[in-house]
């Protein structure tokens, strides 16, 4: 009986420790090889770095334009998310609140784009960008993130609006206050949990997008952060060093953002995928 | 006071429905009806029936996406969300250090999945890839070779970047986990039940649900994996690694063959709808009772 027990400890282990290896490894291994030379890397991949060589990350910062391309992601990311929980909570407290005919239906169908693979529609929103004369602006980018973050987001409010007690809004309908007030004094702050969660699940996924950012836009100063990857593989492929260098600066920021914000990060990823 | 709340509902709608329209709806639509159509974009579209689909299903490079994208899902039903579940099964004993491995397992998660692919190329390098290195470190050099280049290697190479990183599995069962009385196994283990037991007769009945939903996330992600080929291999060598998602950029940007990518993307919806209605279908028969 003892003995059995040990043995699942030692399974156990053995299986957090494969997980660290797969999960934190390779990231350490990027990390520390952004500090040597090319000539260091090329000799030994395993060894620590002779002295903290920065020349790597200087040239990636000029050659990929990382500044220019940081404050592109932060302008998309940023305003999608701000756009799609604004957006959506409207809409879902009326989906949740007011009863009118189609609602079921109207409901269903903007949950439904929860099943279309965003990439089998590559060239039909790109036409459509295209036509609305968006293509290689942010706006173009803002408006197609907006609208992937739809599903999660109205299902998450939905339901965070359907947990709160029909009571508060009826007193605040007696104290004279119309729908419009309602929503924006009684019932959104109550749902700001929920979104938290929408706007980390939006936010995470607009910035590591990478094919519609690679096919809505051309000119420099709007290609976000991911898009330095390719850029790096093309025509960099000599420099490791620079390679590096630039795949860390991509990873730190939504690495951060989610050492910061561990916990809430992973309630939002929960909360999405079961509900969404 | 009736006729203003009317007004407000509309406007409240209003730009959701607009945004679904506008990246939803009027894609879905210009793409089912160009997928009947020969169209380059430049002239109008021409409508030539089925003849796509036709060509689609004759074309070999399609056969190899195909098989791909169906050994991918395979391989997330029995392989990724069974390690998932694993990995919940095994956090929920609360081993020192757990928090930490439920932390660092979403690390990958969070990170864009461009960075993660050419994370692994750097992995898969002939000269200074960690692989090799270890390899030749453990005294096993002659199974070096250039993984992604190598016809042999390149499918299960490219598989590697996505098949064993089932945080999202693994953080859904979790909770679900946690939400169980912890009496119900305390009375098991009053009973002699080994830990083994326990997990198998108590604890994978009552997560039939999550797993469901578990295995629908797994298999739409497959069917969405698009930047761990395209960044690595790019389809190849030959088209060894092809999906349908790849094969239908490269008619998009290579050629300008709308109607026929429009009718590879009919194809991938359709069956991400269909793999979703067969998962629904199993686990929600399998808990009814």
């Amino acid at each position: 009986m003892k003995k059995r027990w040990k043995w699942i400890a030692l399974f156990d282990y053995a299986v957090m420790v494969f997980i660290i290896l797969i999960s934190v490894a390779p990231l350490l291994w990027i990390l520390i090889s952004s500090f040597k030379t090319n000539k260091q890397i090329l000799s030994s991949a395993f060894s620590l770095p002779d002295s903290l060589y920065l020349e790597g990350y200087a040239i990636a910062i000029e050659k990929a334009n990382i500044p220019m391309r940081f404050l592109t992601s932060v302008i998309v990311a940023g305003s999608s998310t701000v756009l799609a929980v604004l957006i959506y909570s409207l809409a879902a407290y009326v989906l949740a609140r007011v009863e009118f005919r189609g609602r079921n239906l109207l409901f269903f169908l903007l949950l439904s784009s929860m099943l279309i693979p965003s990439n089998a529609m590559v060239q039909p929103i790109y036409f459509v960008i295209r036509s609305l004369g968006l293509y290689d602006t942010k706006a173009g980018l803002i408006l197609v993130y907006t609208g992937f973050a739809m599903a999660m987001t109205l299902a998450l409010m939905r339901s965070a609006f359907l947990g709160i007690p029909r009571e508060l809004e009826e007193a605040a309908y007696l104290d004279g206050a119309g729908f419009f007030r309602a929503f924006f004094q009684i019932m959104l702050p109550v749902a700001k949990p929920a979104m938290a969660s929408s706007a980390i699940l939006a936010f995470i996924n607009s910035w590591n997008e990478f094919l519609f950012a690679m096919m809505l836009t051309s000119s420099e100063s709007n290609r976000t952060m991911p898009l330095m990857i390719k850029y790096f593989t093309s025509s960099f492929s000599f420099n490791y060093t620079s390679m590096f260098a630039a795949l860390v600066l991509c990873i730190v920021p939504t690495l951060v953002l989610y050492v910061i914000l561990q916990e809430r990060v992973a309630e939002s990823m929960i909360a999405g995928s079961v509900k969404g | 006071m009736q006729k203003t709340k009317k007004i407000w509902v509309f406007l409240f709608l209003l730009p959701a429905v607009i945004v679904f329209v506008l990246v939803y709806l009027g894609p879905m639509v210009l793409g089912a009806v160009s997928s009947f159509t020969k169209w380059n974009g430049m002239t109008p579209m021409k409508f030539i029936g089925l003849r796509n689909y036709v060509r689609i299903f004759q074309d070999p490079v399609f056969h190899a996406a195909l098989r791909h994208t169906l050994v991918w899902a395979l391989l997330a039903i029995v392989i990724h969300v069974p390690f998932g579940v694993l990995t919940a099964l095994v956090l929920k004993r609360k081993r020192k250090g757990w928090r930490f491995v439920r932390a660092a397992f979403m690390v990958p998660n969070v990170i864009s999945r461009a960075a993660i692919s050419l994370m692994f190329v750097f992995i898969y390098k002939v000269d200074v890839g960690l692989l090799n290195t270890f390899l030749r470190f453990i005294g096993l050099e002659q199974y070096c070779r250039n993984w992604l280049a190598d016809a042999d290697t390149a499918f299960l190479s490219v598989t590697n970047i996505w098949l064993w990183y089932a945080a999202l599995i693994m953080l859904i069962t979790l909770s679900e986990i946690f939400s169980i009385s912890s009496e119900i196994e305390e009375s098991a283990k009053v009973d002699g039940a080994s830990p083994l037991q326990i997990d198998f007769y108590i604890y994978l009945p009552l997560l039939k649900r999550i797993i469901g939903t578990g295995a629908i996330i797994a298999i739409t992600s497959v069917f969405k994996e698009f930047e761990s080929i395209y960044m690595t291999t790019n389809g190849g060598p030959g088209s060894s690694t092809m999906t349908i998602s790849v094969m239908m950029l490269d008619k998009i940007v290579q050629s300008n063959q709308y109607g026929y990518a429009n009718a590879l993307g009919m194809l991938l919806l359709l069956m991400g709808v269909f793999a979703m209605a067969v998962c629904n279908r199993i686990f929600s028969m399998s808990t009814s009772d």
